[in-house]
C-alpha cells in the first residue's frame, strides 16, 4: 500500500491568551494528519482541542509553531484563507444567519456563483443547487426555502454539515457534532464521514464520547492542558480506558457515577399531578422524594424539556397542579420558582445559565442575592467569600473568582452553573443536560456534586438524551414517549433495553 | 514594550478620560487664559449639570440594554409644567411634585408598553419623543414661561452652589445605587443577558418598568435644572438632547448593548462634552462647526475603546 501523503502537519503548537496557555506544545510535539484518515482529538475542556480549530480556521493566530498543509507551510490570517485552502468545519455551536433560508445559509458568501447578468441572485438556481445537496447527504427532509429558525437543533446541525460537506473539503474538522443529535443522525453522520475518507479527505474528529472516537478514528492525539500528551493507532491493543486514562491523567474507569446508597431517600418533596402543557406534555403525574435522584428519559421533542421548565415555571402550564412538600404551590415565574426553593440548571448553560461577560462571583451570586444582601444593599465582600468557597469545594478551574465565565472551558462553566443553585440552598433541583459538551474528568465531578446534593437531601430531576448517566444516577426513571410517562422503573429494573423501549 | 502596552490598555479603558484631559491641555493652552480660570470653568460646570442628571438616568436606561430618545422632549415637558405651576401656585413643593409626577406618570406608560406589549424601547421612546413635545407645545401655547429670578426655583435649582451641590449629590447617590444596591446589580444583570437573568429569578419585567421610572425621577430634576438655570420653561428647549445624553453615556464606556459600564464614566462624558463645547465657542467656531466636531469625537473614541474580537460582527 502506498503511503498515505500527510494533509496536515501541526507542530509546537503554542497560544497563549492573557493569564492562560491554552496551547503549548513541546517544540518538537508534531501531529501529522494523513489523507483518508479520521484522526481523533480528544481532551478534556480546556486541553486545546477547540483552541487547535481555531488556529486552523484562522479565527485565531498562534503565538509559535509551524503548520504545513499538503507540504506547504500554512498560516490563515483568517476564515476565508482557511476556506480557500480547503479546509471546512463543523462547529460545536452552529453559526447561522437565523433569519435567512437554508439555502441562503449553505451558500452564505458564495452568492456570487448564483448572480444573473444583472447581479441579482439567480434564487431559483440556488434554491435548486441548495436541494441537491441536502438530497446528497439525505436531508431531503429540510427544504431549502425553510427558515432556519423553524428549524429544530438537529436540522439546523444538518444544515451546517451539508454546508461543510457541500464544499467538498480537502480537510475536515468536526467539532463534537454527535453530542446534540440523535442516534440515526449520529448514525448519518458516521456514513458521511466514512465516504468522506474513503475519497481522500483528510478528517480531524473531536469528540468527548470516547466511544465514538473509538469505533470511528484511524488514529488519535490525545491532548491535557494544552499539551500534546500522546499519540495512538486505535487498534484492538488500544482499549478507550487507556485514551480515557490519558486524557485525564488518572484513573477513572470505574465510579464515574454514584454509589448504590439509598439511604438518603426521605418524603414526598415534589409532586405533579395532571400537569398539562399542550403541544408539549399531558397529563403528567410523577413524584420525587427528598433525596432522590429521578430521571427522565425520552427522545427530542418527548416533551421532558418542556416538562422541566414548566416546573420551575419559565414555561407555562394549561392544566393540573404541581405540589411541593404536600402543599399545592403556583408556579408562574421562575422567580416563584426559587423562592419555593426550586432551582434549574439549563441545558444550554451559555444562553441560558450563565452571564458569559461576568466573573463567577456575579454568576454565583445572581440566584442567590436574598443571601448577599440586607435591606437591598450587597456585601460585596460575602459575595466573594461564597464564590471562592463554591470555587475551591467544586474544583472549578479559573484564574481567580473575578475571571469572566467565558475565559472557562465547559466544564468549568457547567460548576459556575451549578454552584448559582448550591449556594442558594435549592431543596429541589432540575437538572437538564448537566454533562453536555463536558469532558470526562469534569462529568465525574459534576455526577459527584449531583450525589452530594442528593446525599444532603435535596431532590433532583434529572433530564438526559445519555441513557448510561440516567442509568448511572438515577434511583428511578420515568420515560416520555410524545408527551406522557410512558413508563416508570427503579433503580434495581432499568437497563437500557427496557427505557429505550418504552422511548421510542 | 510592557510599559507600552499598559499605557495604550490604561488609555483604551478609559478613552473619555484620556479625551478629557487632551482637551483641557488643548483649551489651556490655546484660549489665553480665556478658558483655564475659575469663572470659565465654574460656568462649564454649571451648564453641565442638566445633562450629567439626565445622563445618570440614561446610564441606567442603557446599562439595562434599553436605550432613551424620549429625553429631550421629556426635560422641555418638564421644564414648562414647573415653571408654570409654580407661577400659578408659587408653592414649591407643589410645583416640583407635580413635575416628578408628571414625568414619573409618561415614563411609567413607557415601560408598562414596553414590558407587556413587547414594543422595543428604541420605538416606544421615539414615540413618546413625538407626544412629550406635543404635550409641551399645547401646554405652554408655543411660548416660553419665565422663571422669576428672584423666585425658590431659580435660588435652588439654578444658581452656584446650589445648583452644583444638587448635581454632585445626584451623582454620588446614583453611583452608591449603582454599585451597591440589588437595584443597581439587578439592572446590570438585565443588561448582561436578560434570559439569564430571568431564570436566575430575577423579575425582569418590574425591573425594566422600575428602571424607567428611576429614570423618570432624574429626568423630571434634569428638567427643573435646566429651566432654572436658562431662566425659563421653554416647549422649545431639548431638541437633539437625547443625542447628548447617549454620547455622554457612551462616552463614559458604558455599552450600547448593556450590561457594561456605569455612571463614574457619565461623569466623565459630561464633562468631556461640557469643555468641548465650552472650548470650541472660546476658538470661535460656529455652532454647525461645534456639532460636527461632537459628532466626530463620539465616533472615534467608541472606535478606539471598544474591544472586538476578530471576525466580531458589530451592530
Amino acid at each position: 500500500m502506498a503511503e498515505k501523503r500527510n494533509a496536515v502537519v501541526l507542530r509546537g503548537i503554542k497560544k497563549y491568551f492573557p493569564g492562560t496557555k491554552a496551547l503549548d506544545w513541546g517544540d518538537d510535539d508534531t501531529i501529522e494528519i494523513k489523507e483518508g484518515e479520521i484522526h481523533g482529538l480528544v481532551g478534556e475542556n480546556g486541553a486545546g482541542k477547540s483552541t487547535t480549530f481555531q488556529i486552523l480556521m484562522g479565527i485565531y493566530d498562534k503565538t509559535d509553531g509551524e503548520m504545513e498543509l499538503f507540504g506547504e507551510p500554512y498560516n490563515p490570517k483568517n476564515v476565508h484563507d482557511a476556506e480557500s485552502a480547503g479546509l471546512a468545519i463543523i462547529m460545536q455551536q452552529p453559526n447561522f444567519a437565523n433569519n435567512l433560508t437554508v439555502a441562503e445559509n449553505i451558500f452564505l458568501g458564495q452568492d456570487k456563483r448564483f448572480t444573473n447578468k444583472a447581479g441579482l441572485i439567480d434564487w431559483k438556481k440556488q434554491y435548486a443547487a441548495a436541494e441537491e445537496i441536502l438530497h446528497r447527504f439525505k436531508y431531503d427532509h429540510i427544504k431549502p426555502t425553510d427558515l432556519l429558525s423553524d428549524l429544530g437543533f438537529e436540522e439546523t446541525k444538518q444544515v451546517e454539515i451539508a454546508r461543510a460537506l457541500s464544499t467538498n473539503p480537502k480537510v475536515l474538522l468536526v467539532d463534537e457534532t454527535s453530542a446534540a443529535i440523535s442516534k440515526s443522525s449520529v448514525e448519518n453522520l458516521y456514513q458521511l464521514l466514512r465516504e468522506q475518507r474513503d475519497n481522500g479527505c483528510a478528517i480531524i474528529y473531536i469528540s468527548h464520547f470516547i466511544e465514538e472516537v473509538y469505533d470511528l478514528c484511524d488514529r488519535v492525539s490525545i491532548l491535557r492542558d494544552g499539551k500534546l500528551i500522546t499519540k495512538m493507532e486505535v487498534n484492538e491493543s488500544v482499549s478507550p480506558d487507556l485514551i480515557i486514562q490519558n486524557m485525564v491523567g488518572r484513573d477513572v474507569s470505574d465510579a464515574i457515577y454514584r454509589s448504590e446508597d439509598n439511604s438518603s431517600i426521605g418524603d414526598v418533596l415534589l409532586e405533579t399531578k395532571g400537569l398539562t402543557r399542550a403541544g408539549e406534555f399531558e397529563d403528567i403525574n410523577i413524584q420525587i422524594h427528598a433525596g432522590e435522584v429521578v430521571g427522565i428519559a425520552g427522545i427530542g421533542g418527548c416533551g421532558s424539556e418542556s416538562f422541566g421548565k414548566a416546573l420551575f415555571g419559565y414555561d407555562q402550564t394549561e392544566r393540573g397542579e404541581i405540589y411541593f412538600k404536600g402543599k399545592p404551590v403556583k408556579v408562574h415565574s421562575p422567580l416563584e420558582a426559587m423562592q419555593n426553593g426550586i432551582g434549574y440548571i439549563p441545558k444550554d448553560r451559555d444562553k441560558e445559565g450563565l452571564f458569559l461577560i461576568y466573573d463567577s462571583t456575579m454568576n454565583i451570586s445572581a440566584s442567590n442575592m436574598k443571601n448577599v444582601s440586607k435591606h437591598a444593599v450587597i456585601n460585596h465582600k460575602k459575595e466573594k467569600e461564597i464564590a471562592v468557597e463554591s470555587i475551591k469545594k467544586f474544583l472549578i478551574k479559573t484564574p481567580s473568582e473575578a475571571t469572566p465565565v467565558s475565559d472557562l472551558s465547559g466544564g468549568n462553566r457547567q460548576k459556575v452553573a451549578i454552584s448559582k443553585w448550591v449556594v442558594n440552598e435549592s431543596e429541589f433541583l432540575i437538572v437538564n443536560s448537566p454533562t453536555r459538551g463536558v469532558d470526562v474528568g469534569a462529568k465525574y465531578e459534576i455526577y459527584k456534586i449531583l450525589e452530594d446534593l442528593k446525599n444532603q437531601g435535596k431532590g433532583i430531576l434529572l433530564i438526559s438524551d445519555e441513557l448510561p448517566e440516567l442509568i448511572g444516577m438515577s434511583d428511578r426513571v420515568y420515560c416520555f414517549r410524545r408527551g406522557k410517562v410512558s413508563g416508570e422503573f427503579s433503580r434495581d429494573t432499568f437497563t437500557e433495553e427496557r427505557l429505550a423501549v418504552q422511548m421510542v | 514594550m510592557e510599559n507600552k502596552n499598559v499605557v495604550t490598555g490604561f488609555i483604551k479603558k478609559n478613552i473619555s478620560l484620556a479625551a478629557f484631559v487632551i482637551l483641557f491641555i488643548l483649551f489651556s493652552f490655546s484660549t489665553a487664559g480665556k478658558f483655564l480660570n475659575v469663572s470659565n470653568l465654574l460656568s462649564v460646570l454649571t451648564s453641565s449639570t442638566d445633562l450629567l442628571i439626565c445622563a445618570l438616568g440614561g446610564t441606567f436606561i442603557i446599562l439595562m440594554g434599553s436605550i432613551d430618545l424620549s429625553v429631550g422632549s421629556m426635560i422641555s415637558l418638564c421644564g414648562v409644567i414647573v415653571a408654570k405651576i409654580y407661577l400659578s401656585t408659587n408653592n414649591l413643593l407643589v410645583a416640583l411634585l407635580a413635575t416628578v409626577a408628571v414625568s414619573l406618570v409618561c415614563y411609567l406608560f413607557m415601560g408598562i408598553i414596553h414590558v407587556r406589549l413587547k414594543v422595543p424601547t428604541f420605538i416606544v421612546t421615539l414615540g413618546m419623543l413625538s407626544i412629550a413635545r406635543a404635550l409641551v407645545t399645547m401646554i405652554s401655547g408655543g411660548s416660553i414661561t419665565m422663571v422669576d429670578y428672584n423666585g425658590a426655583i431659580k435660588q435652588v435649582f439654578g444658581l452656584r452652589p446650589w445648583i452644583l451641590i444638587i448635581a454632585i449629590a445626584a451623582f454620588v447617590i446614583v453611583f452608591i445605587i449603582e454599585r451597591f444596591t440589588l437595584f443597581g446589580r439587578y439592572t446590570r444583570l438585565v443588561g448582561g443577558e436578560e434570559n439569564v437573568a430571568r431564570l436566575s429569578g430575577i423579575n425582569v419585567r418590574k425591573q425594566k418598568v422600575l428602571v424607567f421610572l428611576f429614570a423618570g425621577v432624574l429626568t423630571a430634576l434634569g428638567g427643573i435644572v435646566m429651566a432654572a438655570r436658562i431662566g425659563s420653561g421653554s416647549p422649545s428647549v431639548g431638541v437633539g438632547y437625547e443625542l447628548d445624553v447617549i454620547t455622554a453615556v457612551v462616552l463614559g464606556g458604558t455599552s450600547q448593548t448593556g450590561g457594561v459600564g456605569g455612571v463614574r464614566g457619565t461623569l466623565i462624558g459630561v464633562l468631556t462634552i461640557g469643555i468641548l463645547a465650552n472650548g470650541l465657542v472660546l476658538w470661535g467656531m460656529p455652532s454647525e462647526v461645534q456639532l460636527l466636531i461632537k459628532g466626530l469625537v463620539v465616533i472615534f473614541a467608541v472606535a478606539v475603546s471598544t474591544e472586538r474580537k476578530p471576525n466580531m460582527i458589530v451592530r
